[in-house]
């Protein structure tokens, strides 16, 4: 057979070209704009190549508002979450996934029903608790409710379902204890959706908003996000290049995570759609 | 067997979330009963305030000098958002609330429905300073003639246009007068520097608001749905020929403005005060390029005042020290010392002993004029509006209501089933 043709190839390399183009720009728009000093953001044509004020907009931004302690905030949060998460998402979806016990069923169908409830059903009742324990102002208020989440646990079953039983019981009869077959041979066979879930859990509690701006109360406990979008009223005035200098901040730890993890996300996303 | 064990587990799951709820009632129980007690300003105290952006810096700089004079108090400032996310569960749950919330003006009637008994009756309180506030502000923070919060900042409204512009298309400001007259200006503008429009508009329903407020329309009448009223028809009308005429742009939202302006694509804007500070930051080097004056009238010797926004200090009665809280809302916004600070963020008070103090009669700048005594005029003849307790609901049914009229859709049609559709959410009866 024939590849496709010389002009299909090159309408599709174009039509790719169009898209990177639009969804890239915004990014670096963002990026020259965090160079910019205010009354030059906006100007037309839109500058194309960065400038000097980089350091400028931080050292302002960082003077009005605690940027620094807001990024350590969002850090401990996400790793310990994600950490967290994926130990606790593991062994729960691999018990699913290969053990056979009284109730499994009912079990795994309540931890999927959990999936279903709207968020805003939980938060009042949620609210009441985290407030009668006294936390509020405190990361474990962010990341101990989202933890074992039923996305997480569902997505490493099917997952795991697909490592042959045999394996394990191989283990087994070679006198290997539970909790070691699960973090010798389970755990690093799952690295693909292990990183799958761990850019995913990451990305969500780094962009989380909703539950941090409600329970995260003083500034100094608040996250990178609540924060940003805290520089922004309206009928204030906006500082547009501080704005743009945090946001530039905000991202690139999640984009050296997707560089760190690339190669496993796209293989671990698949993997579960093989066998479900 | 297997029906068993659905039973099972969903007992189990009932009594987590009865034990659950029941804990919760049991707190609350006990946090309003030392509401009651406690409350005196000698001991020590800590107060909680949330306020947003701008106005949160305000706050926070006002905490030194507030404890000069009240040492015992601790003030601590939340940051809010300004959709009140963040205080919203607090006052649901009835547990967890800051001591002192800021609202927008116009929302604060929606809180008062919404949660009622979550703020404190301050009546007796701010008898003393009732002809202190400019007079169409206490209308948002009283129900049923009772006061349950200070007016902090307001937003009258002005033209700010652009001299250089003006002056090249051959207008004279003087000779607008009103709105039509406003318009022909525009026509005239837009021959002489094609590319460039009158002034501008955004999705919201700001406009509308300020036509409105102009006329003494108001949303609500005598506690009914008034969005289908004879003033909200010509507020709609007046900017649907704006847009039509092709002399107001739509530039989407507060972030579009500033493009707009830096390209000079508009060379005038109809907005509050608290747009000084903008343009001021914004589009620095246009410096010395802008004038203001009072916005145009609907007819010749007509009313030329309009508000648009101000905010509001409430105290929650769930402060165990409600006292203190108020001894730190009547001291930044009753206190020359407290209005100085706010000034410096560009927050124009309503309370007006403070327009006689040296720092509010100096000279702005960028503007080259006396700003804030300029505003202060346009305070006089604003028409307090009545919000009424739908402004947390009718955001999206108004600005659909004006996306529907600039559209070309009908007037009376549309007004009709806005306010049919607040009706609805709102279950508060149509004025008909």
């Amino acid at each position: 057979m024939k590849g496709p043709s010389f002009i299909t190839k090159s309408a599709g390399y174009l039509f790719l070209i169009i898209v990177t183009i639009v969804s890239v720009y915004p990014f670096y728009w963002m990026f020259v704009g965090s160079t910019l000093s205010d009354g030059d953001i906006f100007q037309s044509p839109p500058r194309f190549f960065p400038s000097v004020e980089f350091m400028n907009n931080i050292t302002e931004l960082a003077a009005t508002a605690p940027i620094w302690r807001a990024l350590g905030n969002s850090l401990l949060i996400s790793v310990v979450f994600t950490i967290a998460t994926l130990y606790l998402c593991a062994i729960a979806g691999y018990t699913f996934a290969k053990f056979e016990f009284k109730g499994k069923n009912v079990m795994f169908g309540l931890v999927l029903i959990t999936m279903m409830l709207p968020h805003q059903v939980t938060l009042i009742p949620l609210f009441k608790m985290v407030i009668g324990f006294g936390w509020q102002n405190q990361p474990q208020a962010v990341i101990l409710p989202a933890l074992a989440n039923a996305f997480g646990v569902f997505f490493m079953r099917q997952n795991m379902m697909s490592i042959p039983t045999e394996m394990i019981e191989a283990a087994r009869i070679d006198g290997a204890i539970e909790l070691s077959i699960f973090h010798k041979i389970i755990l690093p066979t799952s690295l693909p959706p292990l990183a799958a879930l761990g850019i995913l859990s990451f990305i969500q509690q780094w962009g989380n908003y909703l539950w941090p701006l409600i329970i995260l109360q003083d500034r100094e406990s608040t996250t990178l996000p609540v924060l940003l979008s805290q520089l922004v009223a309206p009928g204030q005035v906006v500082y547009y290049g501080q704005v743009l200098a945090g946001t530039v901040i905000s991202i690139v730890p999640v984009l050296i995570l997707f560089l760190l993890l690339q190669k496993y996300f796209i293989s671990g996303i698949y993997g579960g759609s093989v066998k479900g | 067997m297997k029906r068993f064990s659905v039973l099972l587990s969903l007992l189990v799951v009932l009594s987590i979330f009865l034990t659950a709820c029941s804990g919760g009632k049991e707190k609350d129980g006990k946090a309003s009963s030392t509401n009651e007690t406690a409350g005196s300003t000698n001991e020590k105290a800590t107060i909680t305030v949330a306020a947003w952006n701008a106005a949160a810096d305000a706050l926070t700089e006002q905490i030194a000098g507030f404890n000069q004079k009240y040492p015992n108090i601790k003030v601590e400032i939340l940051r809010a958002d300004t959709g009140y996310t963040k205080v919203t569960p607090a006052l649901a749950a009835g547990t967890g609330a800051p001591d002192v919330i800021q609202t927008q003006a116009r929302d604060f009637q929606a809180f008062l429905q919404k949660f009622p008994d979550q703020f404190v009756d301050i009546t007796d309180k701010t008898q003393k300073y009732k002809n202190d506030f400019v007079e169409s502000s206490w209308k948002s923070v009283t129900k049923d003639n009772k006061v349950y919060a200070l007016p902090w900042d307001l937003g009258p409204t002005a033209l700010y246009y652009r001299i250089d512009l003006f002056e090249k298309a051959g207008i004279d400001v003087k000779s607008i007068q009103t709105w039509d007259e406003y318009i022909e200006a525009g026509k005239k503008l837009k021959e002489a520097i094609p590319g460039t429009a009158m002034t501008l508009y955004t999705d919201d329903f700001n406009l509308y608001e300020i036509f409105l407020n102009q006329m003494g329309g108001s949303y609500v009448k005598d506690g009914k749905i008034n969005v289908n009223s004879p003033e909200s028809k010509k507020a709609l009308l007046l900017q649907k020929k704006m847009k039509d005429e092709g002399i107001a742009i739509n530039v989407h939202d507060g972030n579009g403005r500033i493009p707009a302006l830096t390209n000079d694509k508009v060379a005038s804007v109809i907005l509050p005060v608290w747009y000084a500070g903008t343009l001021s930051h914004s589009v620095e080097k246009q410096a010395g390029k802008w004038g203001i004056v009072p916005i145009p009238a609907f007819e010749k010797g007509g009313n030329t005042q309009a508000n648009l926004g101000g905010s509001i200090l409430a105290v929650s009665k769930q402060s165990k020290n409600a006292d203190a809280a108020f001894k730190f809302i009547e001291y930044v916004l009753t206190t020359d010392e407290g209005q100085k600070i706010m000034l410096q963020y560009g927050l124009f008070p309503s309370y007006t002993p403070f327009y006689k103090s040296e720092v509010f009669n100096t000279e702005d700048k960028y503007f080259g004029m006396e700003l804030y005594p300029f505003f202060a005029k346009l305070t006089t003849t604003i028409k307090g509006m009545e919000y009424g307790p739908i402004m947390l609901d009718a955001t999206k049914p108004l600005k659909d209501m004006i996306d529907g009229v600039l559209t070309g859709n009908d007037v009376d049609k549309t007004m009709e089933t806005t306010a049919e559709s607040i009706s609805k959410s709102t279950k508060l009866d149509v004025n008909k």
